[in-house]
C-alpha cells in the first residue's frame, strides 16, 4: 500500500467518515442516541453541522499546509 | 404560468448559449474539448464542481425530503460531505497527477491500458447513462410544472441544449454553463433561506417550533428514524451515496481541468464550501421552511396531494415568502440547475466513447486528436437522440431506481477501481477486471431482485433481494473479487516493474 498520505489527512478523513457512520447507524429504526442533548442541540444536529463544516475547514487547513 | 418564469427560463437560455458561443471559438485541439485545456483555476473548477454536483435532486429533492421525512434527509447531505472530504484528503492531487482527459486514464497509468479503458468505459457509460435518463425524464416533468411546456417537447429542448453546450462548445462551455448555474443557486437559495427567516424575525428556534407543530411526527425535523431503514439499508445508502459520488465519471472529469495538483485540490475545497452552505440552508432553513409554510396549506394542495409533487415544495415556499416574482426566479434556478448537470453528464458519456472506447480500445492511441474530437461530437449527438426517445419512452413512470443503480453501479466499479489502482501496488489487472464485472453484474442483478424494480416494475408480489438500496452488497463482492485475484493470482508485469521505480 503506498502510504505518501500525511497524518492529518489520514485523521481528517476518518473523523468526517467516523462522523457520517455515526448518523448512518444512528439513523437505523429503533436507535436514539443520536437524541441525546449535548448543549442547546442534541446530537443529531451537532453531527450534521459536523459533517457540513468539517471537511470544509479541514480541507481549507489541509489546503495552507499544501501551498 | 408566471411571466417572470418565461423571461428568467429565456434568459438563461440566451445566457449559456452565449457561453457556448464564446467557448466553441476557443477550443481547438483535444484537451480544450475534453479538459478546457486545463487553464481552469482552481476557484473556477470548484464552483463549476458545485454546478455539476448539485442537481435538481439536491435543490428540490432533498428539500422535499426533509419536508417529508425530516431529519433522515440528512443521510444524503452528509453522503456528500464524505464524498469531498475523501476527494480533498485522497484523491485529487493523485488524479491530476496521474490522469489526462478522464478517470480511465489513470486506471490506464497503472494496469494494462486495453482492457481497463474498455471496462471502465462499460462502467463509466452505464452510470454516466443511467444517470442521465433520470435527470432528462425528470427535467420533462419539472419543465412541464414550471413552465406549462409540454412534456415531449420539454424533453427536446433540454436533450437540445446539452447537446449544443457539449458538441459545439466542450468541457470550456460545460464548465461555464456549471459556474453560472452555481452562481445562480447560491444567491437563490440565499435569498430563499434569508426571505424565509425573514418572516420569523430571523429567529431560527421560532421557524423551528411553528415547523415542529406542522409535522405529522412533532420531534422529525431533529430525531431520525423518518426513512425507517434497518442498520443494513441505511448503511447500504449512505455508503452507496459516498462512494457512488466519488465513483461519478462526470465529477472525476472535472479535476482534470485545472493546471495542477494544488488548484484540484483547492477546487475540491471550494465545491465542498459550496455544496456544504446550499446544504446546511436546505436542512435548517428552506426544509423547515416548507414545513412550515406550505404543509397542510391547502393553497399547495390538489387532490393527489402537493400540488405537482413534494419535489415542488422549495418552489412553493419561493412562492410563499417572495410572491410571484420570486417563484419565477427559482424555477429559473431549478431549469439552469438541470441544464448544468445534463451537459456534464453528456461529457462524461462523449469522454468515454471517443477517447476511452474509440482511442484508447479501437485504436489503440492511434487515433487523431481531430478523429477523437469529432467521435465525441458525434457521441454527443447521439446520447442526445437516445435521450429524447428513452424519456418519451418513459413518461411518467417512476424511474428514481435508476439513481441508486446508477450511483451503486460507479460506487461498486469506478471507486474501488480508482482507489485500488492509485494506493495498492499489489492490485492486478486480471483482478481489477474480475472484480468491476463483478460488481456491476451484482449491483444490476440486486436492483432487479429489489422492491424498487421486481415489485413495482415487474408486478411481482415479494422481492427476492429485500432491500431498495444494493450498493453495500456490491461493494462487498467487487472488493472481495478484486483483493483475493490481486492475492492469490501472478503479479502484473506493469505492477512489478511500478514497484521496482
Amino acid at each position: 500500500m503506498t502510504t505518501d498520505v500525511p497524518r492529518f489527512a489520514w485523521l481528517s478523513a476518518l473523523s468526517m467518515f467516523a462522523l457520517f457512520l455515526l448518523l448512518l447507524f444512528g439513523a437505523a429504526e429503533g436507535r436514539s442516541f443520536l437524541q441525546v442533548q449535548l448543549g442547546p442541540l442534541p446530537l443529531s444536529l451537532w453531527v450534521v453541522l459536523g459533517l457540513h463544516i468539517g471537511p470544509v475547514v479541514l480541507g481549507a487547513l489541509y489546503l495552507r499546509r499544501d501551498r | 404560468m408566471s411571466v417572470t418564469a418565461v423571461v428568467c427560463f429565456a434568459i438563461v437560455i440566451g445566457i449559456t448559449l452565449v457561453i457556448t458561443a464564446i467557448a466553441a471559438r476557443r477550443t481547438r485541439s483535444a484537451a480544450d474539448f475534453y479538459v478546457a485545456g486545463g487553464r481552469i483555476s482552481g476557484t473556477q473548477n470548484g464552483l463549476a464542481i458545485a454546478g455539476d454536483f448539485m442537481s435538481a435532486a439536491t435543490l428540490l429533492g432533498t428539500t422535499a425530503l426533509v419536508f417529508s421525512v425530516g431529519y433522515d434527509a440528512a443521510i444524503y447531505l452528509g453522503a456528500s460531505m464524505v464524498a469531498f472530504a475523501i476527494f480533498i484528503f485522497f484523491l485529487t492531487d493523485k488524479l491530476r497527477a496521474l490522469g489526462r482527459f478522464t478517470f480511465t486514464d489513470v486506471l490506464a497509468a497503472r494496469l494494462d491500458p486495453v482492457p481497463i479503458r474498455a471496462l471502465a468505459a462499460v462502467t463509466a457509460l452505464v452510470s454516466a447513462l443511467m444517470y442521465l435518463m433520470v435527470q432528462v425524464v425528470g427535467a420533462g416533468a419539472l419543465i412541464q410544472v414550471l413552465f406549462d411546456i409540454d412534456y415531449a417537447y420539454a424533453v427536446v429542448l433540454v436533450s437540445l441544449l446539452m447537446v449544443i453546450y457539449v458538441a459545439v462548445g466542450g468541457m470550456l462551455a460545460t464548465t461555464w454553463v456549471q459556474i453560472t448555474k452555481a452562481i445562480l443557486l447560491l444567491v437563490g437559495i440565499s435569498v430563499l433561506a434569508f426571505l424565509t427567516l425573514a418572516e420569523f424575525d430571523f429567529d431560527i428556534a421560532a421557524l423551528a417550533q411553528v415547523a415542529a407543530e406542522r409535522h405529522s411526527r412533532p420531534d422529525a425535523l431533529i430525531a431520525p428514524g423518518g426513512l425507517g431503514l434497518s442498520t443494513l439499508a441505511s448503511l447500504s445508502l449512505g455508503l452507496g451515496l459516498a462512494f457512488g459520488l466519488l465513483g461519478s465519471p462526470h465529477l472525476l472529469m472535472r479535476f482534470f481541468t485545472v493546471p495542477d495538483a494544488y488548484q484540484a485540490r483547492k477546487s475540491a475545497v471550494v465545491a465542498g464550501a459550496c455544496v456544504a452552505y446550499v446544504g446546511l440552508l436546505i436542512f435548517f432553513v428552506v426544509g423547515w421552511g416548507t414545513v412550515a409554510f406550505v404543509k397542510g396549506d391547502p393553497a399547495y394542495y390538489d387532490g393527489a396531494g402537493v400540488a405537482g409533487g413534494e419535489n415542488m415544495v422549495a418552489v412553493h415556499l419561493a412562492r410563499h415568502v417572495g410572491g410571484d416574482v420570486f417563484f419565477g426566479i427559482m424555477s429559473a434556478v431549478a431549469f439552469a440547475t438541470i441544464l448544468a448537470v445534463v451537459a456534464g453528464l453528456t461529457l462524461a458519456c462523449a469522454s468515454a466513447v471517443s477517447h476511452d472506447l474509440y482511442a484508447g480500445v479501437f485504436k489503440r492511441g492511434a487515433a487523431s486528436e481531430a478523429q477523437e474530437v469529432r467521435v465525441s461530437r458525434l457521441t454527443t449527438v447521439g446520447v442526445g437522440v437516445v435521450m429524447i426517445f428513452l424519456g418519451w419512452a418513459f413518461e411518467g413512470q417512476n424511474v428514481a431506481y435508476l439513481v441508486s443503480l446508477a450511483l451503486a453501479v460507479a460506487a461498486s466499479t469506478n471507486f474501488p477501481l480508482l482507489v485500488l489502482a492509485i494506493y495498492w501496488d499489489r492490485f492486478t489487472t486480471r483482478a481489477a477486471i474480475l472484480g468491476g464485472i463483478a460488481g456491476l453484474v451484482t449491483t444490476i442483478t440486486l436492483t432487479i431482485l429489489s422492491p424498487a424494480v421486481w415489485v413495482s416494475v415487474l408486478g411481482n408480489d415479494d422481492a427476492v433481494f429485500p432491500s431498495p438500496y444494493p450498493a453495500l452488497y456490491s461493494m462487498l463482492a467487487a472488493i472481495t473479487v478484486m483483493v483475493l485475484v490481486s492475492l492469490l493470482g501472478p503479479r502484473d508485469a506493469r505492477a512489478a516493474t511500478r514497484a521496482d521505480d
